[in-house]
């Protein structure tokens, strides 16, 4: 079972959501800061982070970043609806994915399990393979560009493989939500944008339009043609 | 109920205007007209008869008159000297006939004129037509002084004038008359515009903000000018919006004061609820271990936070509707996968039945529709019953194609007095219904979520009975 | 509600009469106005007769002269006007000059009247015969007598012929004549005396005749 960093400054709410957690078999590390958050990393060496957005002191999307800034530890951020301008400054962070509260347990693991599985690998397909300046490595879940490799997060390195598989073959938002995220299919497809938007600036020459993960207007998106 | 199609106040002033102008200058030319006409005809006869009387009087003559050559004589010395223009002079004495001109007697005289200069030993006139030729006719009988007595002398002298030089005059009068009024008539209309739109100004700019207000912008306010009615008007207006904008505002605060503390209530509650939420699996896992009525107990609290959870999430949904913080997240999606999944996730595949035409695509908010759909199907289920039909499909109208979503059931149907409350919140159309039904939001959510689409949503009874809803929303909703 | 809404009829029909009045009050002064102008006489019309004064008054070119009343030929009394009082281009200047009875202070004003009233019982003269004057008074001989007297300011005129059958224009004749030639003046009635009795006072009134 995947160690657990949950970052949480409501007592009820770590209390809870951590003895919830415990129950099904995970261990659970909780702080109470961001700052208590960030110390327990090195020392706690988390699977995923539960991460509050509405943090005193340090807030949850700036120790969103500064977790980004040293690994690709996935992280879920725990929020409240009405929060929409957090959600997207969260996701733009890093966050791979989200969690409205209040969640039932079995809701908040099931995310953690989703965010932590791996795809499914198409079979008869070499470990590596090459797109354009792209290296995509899926057993080793490493991308490297020019040879150089590239620091992504779980949901971003999830979604490159998912689009490479089936090259030029077009995606809707909800599809890749269902996919990518094992979310509902009406799910916020913001999580996708965000997502995309991260990726690209990883993979794709800053000037120019976008060569690997292309955008079709009114359907969703696909990777390639090349 | 109106007789007359209702004319503009502008038309009105003026018509008005113009009549008071058109009547006064009519009455004025007309009075006018009589006063001179009469003047001249006065004038004309005064200086013909007094011009003949001028004539005889103190004049010598020798009675009996024993020959007409005499009296002839007289009429000539008469007509010489007559006045203002010449006339025709016929004298009669006994049965003797003379005159100025050829002919002993005139065709004008009336025997009424001849009878009166005789019987009354008085100057007479008379006015007669004679083929369209008006003459001024008059007689004078001659008296004489004797020894300081009058004594009628038997002789009667008459003139008998055309009045064409007074019928020009007349006719000029009247032409002038008409030629001042009418240029008079037509400058009179600058006046009435003028005054028409002194009016008007203010009445205008009474309407503007008048619509404004409408327009919901209260703090329109009119400028007052000068002290009359219309002013005063205007400042009642003033009063009025002023009165109208502190109790909307009043209204507006209080209103908005109730839905912050609503959203602060939500919002205030779920922190505890997402604790305990957290920890319901607990209860229920360990329930089964516990003595009966514990167990009872702690089900109880654990299904309760669930729908305590489930109000809350709906309340802060609806404030966020109320705060005009909902967005809209659309992205195109084909209606036929939307709904297969909205029913599928819910298991409801096997109730529902569904007619959605293959590759239709519409433009629209996939979580917010999937929550209308799940609402309102699920609505369905519970109050009317299986089966439930979805039908989808687009209707062209001005602006653009429209999405329309039906969603029947085989129930009995809403009740009428329900119907025009069924969108209302908490609204229970069964008072003896039991709340788990629903956290009688959902309706309204649904409606909200609607109309955040730019749609709108109809209830009502289908023709074969089951209630149905039908969801109107543009193809393409705008973000 | 509903019985706000509905209203009486007749109540409707009194709020339109109201809403239509001035309406109608504007119309019937323009009609008003135009009937006004179009009654206006633009030509010059007939009148009846109509009085304009004082008749001439002329004088006569022998304001001494003696005043007879003949009858003209429309059947008018109709005056004559002679020679001076004392002319004699008739002839008969010498009879009854001098009338008897009477005052003595009334002889010299009575003497005119009976010569005078000789003159027209004498008739027309050629010149006003040939004007078409004729008498209505009967034919007297030369030298008939007249007398005359005052009584007060009335003038009795005494004649030898008989002067209540005489016919109207007879009468106003005598009367006229005598009315006219006394010197006492005024005189206020004039009475007509013969052998069998005498007339009413009566004045000249010319358009009698």
């Amino acid at each position: 079972m995947p160690r657990v960093l949950l970052i949480e400054d409501d007592p009820s709410v770590r209390e809870g959501v951590g003895l919830g957690l415990r129950r099904r078999g995970h261990e659970v590390r909780a702080a109470e800061t961001g700052e208590a958050g960030l110390q327990a990393l090195a020392e706690f060496r988390p699977e995923i982070v539960l991460l509050d957005l509405m943090l005193p002191g340090m807030n949850g999307v700036q120790v969103c970043r500064r977790i980004r800034d040293t690994s690709q530890l996935p992280i879920i951020m725990l929020t409240a609806r009405g929060d929409d301008f957090d959600i997207v400054v969260g996701l733009e962070a890093g966050a791979d994915d989200y969690i409205v509260k209040p969640a039932r347990t079995e809701v908040i693991e099931a995310r953690i399990k989703a965010v932590l599985r791996r795809l499914s690998e198409p079979a008869g397909r070499p470990s590596v393979e090459f797109h354009g300046e792209l290296a995509i490595d899926r057993a080793g879940l490493t991308v490297a560009r020019n040879g150089e490799r590239l620091p992504l997060a779980p949901s971003e390195i999830k979604l490159l493989l998912h689009l490479s598989a089936s090259p030029e073959q077009v995606f809707s938002r909800q599809q890749l939500l269902e996919y990518v995220w094992d979310h509902s299919y009406h799910a916020d497809a913001r999580l996708v944008d965000a997502c995309v938007r991260r990726l690209r600036t990883k993979i794709e020459d800053p000037e120019g339009s976008p060569r690997y993960v292309q955008t079709v207007r009114g359907f969703g998106y696909r990777f390639g043609p090349l | 109920m109106k007789r007359f199609a209702p004319l503009g106040l502008r038309t009105r002033l003026i018509a008005g205007f113009l009549l008071v102008a058109a009547i006064s200058a009519l009455t004025t030319a007309a009075l006018a007209y009589r006063e001179a006409r009469s003047a001249v005809l006065r004038q004309t006869q005064d200086t013909a008869v007094a011009s003949m009387r001028d004539v005889l009087d103190r004049r010598p003559i020798r009675l009996p008159y024993t020959r007409s050559t005499d009296l002839s004589a007289e009429c000539r010395d008469i007509a010489r000297l007559a006045k203002p223009h010449p006339w025709a002079v016929f004298a009669e004495y006994g049965t003797m006939r003379a005159s100025s001109g050829n002919s002993g007697t005139s065709t004008v005289i009336t025997p009424e004129l001849r009878k009166a200069a005789h019987e009354a030993p008085r100057a007479v006139f008379q006015r007669v037509v004679k083929d369209g030729t008006p003459y001024l006719t008059f007689g004078m009988p001659a008296v004489m002084d004797y020894r300081g007595e009058r004594i009628g002398t038997g002789a009667v002298f008459y003139g008998v004038m055309a009045m064409n030089t007074e019928q020009t005059t007349i006719d000029a009068m009247v032409l002038a008359a008409r030629d001042g009024a009418l240029p008079g008539l037509a400058i009179s209309v600058i006046p009435a515009l003028l005054a028409a739109r002194s009016v008007l100004r203010p009445v205008r700019d009474m309407r503007r903000a008048a619509r404004r207000m409408g327009e919901g912008r209260l703090d329109t306010r009119i400028e007052v000018k000068g002290r009359d009615e219309l002013a005063e008007l205007a400042r009642t207006f003033n009063e009025t919006a002023g009165a109208l904008e502190a109790s909307v505002q009043e209204l507006q605060q209080a209103e908005a004061r109730a839905r912050r503390f609503a959203a602060d209530v939500s919002h205030e509650l779920r922190t505890p609820l997402a604790g305990m939420l957290a920890v319901t699996e607990v209860l229920d896992e360990d329930a089964a271990r516990l003595d009966p009525d514990t167990a009872a107990a702690v089900r109880l609290v654990s299904a309760e936070t669930g729908k305590l959870a489930h109000l809350v999430d709906d309340l802060m949904e609806i404030s966020r509707f109320d705060a005009r913080a909902a967005e809209l997240h659309t992205d195109e999606v084909d209606m036929a996968e939307t709904i297969a999944k909205t029913l599928e996730r819910r298991h409801w595949l096997e109730q529902v039945h569904t007619d959605v035409p293959d590759g239709l695509r519409a433009r629209l908010d996939p979580r917010r529709f999937d929550v209308v759909l799940a609402n309102l199907v699920g609505n369905a289920l519970r109050h009317g019953g299986g089966p439930v039909r979805i039908r989808v499909y687009a209707e062209a109208r001005p602006g653009g194609p429209w999405l329309l979503t039906e969603v029947a059931d085989s129930g009995p149907g809403i009740a009428p007095e329900v119907l025009p409350h069924i969108f209302d919140r908490f609204y229970k159309a069964d008072a003896a219904r039991t709340r788990s039904a629903g956290s009688g939001l959902g309706l309204a959510i649904t409606l909200e979520n609607v109309r955040l689409h730019g749609g709108t949503i109809r209830a009502a009874n289908g023709p074969y009975g089951g209630a149905v809803f039908t969801v109107e929303m543009p193809w393409e909703a705008r973000t | 509600m509903t019985e706000r809404t509905a209203g009486h009829p007749a109540e409707g029909a009194i709020r339109r009469l109201r809403r239509a009045w001035p309406a109608a009050a504007a119309a019937v002064l323009a009609a008003a106005a135009v009937a006004g102008c179009g009654s206006l006489p633009t030509r010059i019309q007939g009148t009846d007769v109509i009085e304009a004064g004082q008749p001439a008054v002329v004088t006569s070119d022998r304001p001494n002269g003696t005043l007879l009343f003949f009858i003209g030929e429309n059947g008018r009394l109709t005056p004559a006007l002679r020679e001076g009082l004392f002319d004699s281009d008739d002839g008969n200047a010498e009879g009854g000059l001098i009338g008897g009875g009477g005052s003595e202070s009334d002889s010299g004003y009575l003497l005119p009247v009976t010569f005078v009233m000789s003159r027209l019982l004498a008739g027309p003269a050629d010149a006003e015969r040939a004007a078409g004057l004729h008498t209505a008074v009967p034919f007297s001989p030369k030298g008939s007598e007249v007398k005359a007297e005052y009584t007060g300011r009335q003038l009795n005129v005494r004649f030898t012929f008989p002067v209540t059958e005489l016919s109207a224009t007879a009468r106003a004749q005598l009367v006229c004549t005598a009315y006219h030639a006394g010197l006492r003046r005024p005189v206020t009635a004039v009475v007509l005396l013969g052998p069998d009795g005498e007339t009413e006072p009566a004045r000249c009134d010319e358009t009698d005749g």
